[in-house]
């Protein structure tokens, strides 16, 4: 008997086996989280845990390093951070910290990555020499130990404010520099022997070292991206321009640079996403970032698994919400078609 | 298709062995788990002055909370300690996880903490003061309107000085670090005005200054600091061997059981047959109570070791909590019989 080519067995019909395919893929997979589901019931109660998230509500009872600002999950409004506050505020004050020091972190690492970046590409020996060094030391050593030095020995081994120690001011005292950190247009006052700042805007040492810290050492690796950028492009290209007469300067910002750019952002975005989760040393320094105000939730309270789950997914946000930012960037800086 | 269905049978296999496994498991005690093990894991600080540090000239861990780590090994008879350093804050977590068997850690007693782990008998009895510049002029907490306070991040003392401090009205500015090192570094180079912890710390960091005279520990202590052994919660057998334990070593300092006693079978037979409650403590579980004063000491001889007169560090101790329940302390012990 010959059968008709239009009927064809349901085994072997391409759509429906994609589709079977597609069905025992989920099925699987939800087997498989219902596995691990069961799997971590029976060991939280084995170990004797059991998950509550009501602590979340209760009032955290603690300071932060930095004052600062944190959402009232009440009204969902800002609100400046205190310690009545509950225990999820204080994590989501140490967001907004975390926040700080990530934006203002890889604006600067951005701005020191690319001009060591183009300073090793530079012919002047001396400052492709120079941008070489300060490449290799600070990518080859640890960062909590940079942080380390940055803090305790920079930043806390500026002036005390001590009578012989004087604070370093600038503009009358406008601008007022000590080893708590960078005050600009608060008032001088002398407290336990100390001349200390009280008001006006204020960055505290173990911010600009944190910031500082996670700059420079993100910036090494900017630079070492941007200098592969810009060898990635023809040397043809660069040297079109050139005998059609633009200046060097001018044919690397007008040229090259725009085509570099293309290559530079998925792995820039890497570093800035580097730079977000490195953050989470600020511990080292004493400052209040999210991990440091998750600690003290999950050391007071004792809930550290969820604490920490919460953290995680904070941070896998943040991150996430970094690469959409860079995957915009880099659909609007694509060629069109490609 | 058929490698689909290889996926699919590999992977209901790797889960269902996988829940099998660990369902498997079924309810060890910690101390059948480090007597397997022959190793006991102990968490301690391992950069306080006096409670745990790497002692300069041997390389080895010392200390008054590495002390009693030993003792618990030479207790139930394990010959090692390896010591895991631990911050405040990760403590419990590791406790909890289990990856340390049990923490000596200048640790208080509180009741939340205690819904999620279980504590030992107190070894120390501390309370949270202050240590100043010796210049400053502070001698108290109501001298503190606007004063900038180091502390650790995660401790009791973190809460309680925003508690007495709010309860004041007074403004402060409050900077937490990791480890106590930290806090004393920043506080010692201008950082703070303050540095608020346990009394005890204050004394024992203080005298490693380099010039202890330019600080003081102030004020009345403003908190009750209860510190004891930390252990997972409902395992009532490892529980027994590390109070006990601690309970020996105490015993043995009421019965003037030295660590030069316990060595010599002859002097230990002598106090045996002179006093029937000593007789008790020495045949307690195979000597497992001499055991650990052999190793260390009674609580006297740890307590002189690191916080005597003597001592750099010293922390006097007559008059005190932490002197024996018939001296007016709070260190007593229980009977072995």
């Amino acid at each position: 008997m010959r059968r008709s080519p239009d009927v064809t067995p349901f085994w072997r019909d391409a759509r429906i086996l994609s589709v079977v395919a597609q069905v025992l893929f989920v099925v699987v997979i939800a087997a498989g989280l219902w596995g691990a589901k069961v799997t971590l019931d029976r060991s939280l109660v084995r170990q004797n845990i059991r998950l509550d998230w009501r602590f979340f509500k209760q009032p955290a009872g603690f300071n932060l390093t930095a004052l600062t600002w944190t959402v009232d999950l009440k009204t969902l409004s800002l609100k400046r951070y205190s310690p009545e506050d509950s225990y999820a505020e204080a994590i989501i004050a140490g967001l907004f910290n975390t926040i700080k020091v990530a934006i203002l972190g890889i604006a600067l690492a951005l701005i020191l990555g690319v001009l060591v970046g183009v300073a090793r590409l530079s012919r002047n020996w001396l400052v492709s020499r120079l941008a070489l060094g300060y490449v290799e030391v600070l990518r080859n050593t640890p960062l909590l130990v940079q942080l380390f030095f940055w803090y305790f020995a920079i930043f806390l081994q500026l002036p005390q404010g001590t009578p012989d120690n004087p604070p370093l001011t600038l503009f009358n005292s406008f601008v007022v520099l000590t080893n708590s950190g960078l005050a600009i247009g608060g008032t001088l006052t002398e407290r336990f022997g100390r001349l200390v700042v009280d008001g006006g805007f204020q960055m505290h040492s173990e911010f600009a070292a944190l910031v500082v810290g996670l700059a420079v050492y993100t910036s090494t690796f900017i630079a070492e991206i941007i200098r592969g950028g810009i060898l990635a492009i023809p040397r043809g290209q660069m040297e079109a321009a050139r005998s059609m007469g633009l200046s060097y300067r001018k044919a690397l910002r007008l040229v090259v640079l725009p085509q570099a750019l293309r290559i530079i952002i998925p792995p820039l975005g890497n570093q800035f996403l580097n730079l977000t989760k490195n953050s989470s040393l600020a511990i080292g320094v004493g400052f209040a970032d999210m991990l440091t105000s998750a600690m003290t939730v999950a050391s007071q309270s004792f809930r550290a698994l969820e604490t920490f789950t919460f953290v995680t997914l904070a941070y896998l946000a943040l991150s996430l919400v970094i690469s959409a930012i860079l995957n915009l960037v880099r659909a609007r800086l694509a060629l069109p078609g490609t | 298709m058929k490698k689909t269905l290889a996926y699919v049978l590999a992977v209901v296999i790797t889960v269902a062995t996988v829940s099998y496994v660990v369902h498997a498991q079924a309810p060890r005690s910690r101390l059948d788990v480090v007597k397997a093990r022959g190793r006991l894991i102990c968490g301690i600080s391992g950069s306080t002055v006096g409670f745990s540090f790497v002692e300069p000239r041997s390389g080895e861990m010392a200390g008054f909370d590495a002390d009693f780590c030993r003792a618990v090994a030479a207790f139930i008879n394990v010959p090692s300690v390896e010591f895991v350093q631990l911050t405040s804050a990760s403590r419990i977590p590791a406790v909890i996880a289990g990856s340390v068997d049990v923490v000596f850690r200048t640790t208080t007693v509180t009741f939340s903490r205690d819904q999620q782990v279980d504590f030992g008998p107190v070894t120390f009895y501390d309370g949270q003061r202050l240590l100043v510049r010796t210049a400053s002029k502070i001698r108290g907490l109501d001298d503190l309107s606007g004063a900038r306070i180091c502390t650790q991040t995660g401790t009791t003392s973190e809460r309680n000085i925003t508690d007495q401090m709010r309860l004041r009205n007074l403004k402060f500015e409050l900077i937490t670090f990791a480890q106590p090192k930290e806090a004393f570094d920043g506080f010692v180079a201008g950082r703070c005005d303050v540095w608020t912890t346990d009394a005890s710390q204050l004394t024992a960091f203080r005298a490693t200054a380099p010039n202890p005279r330019e600080f003081m520990v102030v004020g009345p202590p403003f908190s009750d600091e209860p510190l004891a052994p930390v252990y997972q919660e409902n395992d009532s057998k490892w529980a027994d061997a590390v109070n006990y334990t601690v309970w020996g070593l105490i015993l043995a300092e009421e019965l003037a059981i030295t660590q030069i006693t316990a060595g010599s079978e002859g002097r230990l037979k002598e106090i045996g047959d002179k006093n029937p409650d000593a007789k008790l403590l020495i045949t307690a579980g195979d000597g497992a109570a001499m055991r650990a004063v052999r190793a260390v000491g009674n609580y006297a001889e740890i307590y002189n070791r690191y916080f005597g007169p003597a001592k750099i560090t010293a922390i006097p101790r007559p008059g005190t909590r932490n002197a024996l329940g018939r001296n007016g302390g709070a260190m007593t012990s229980r009977p072995f019989r």
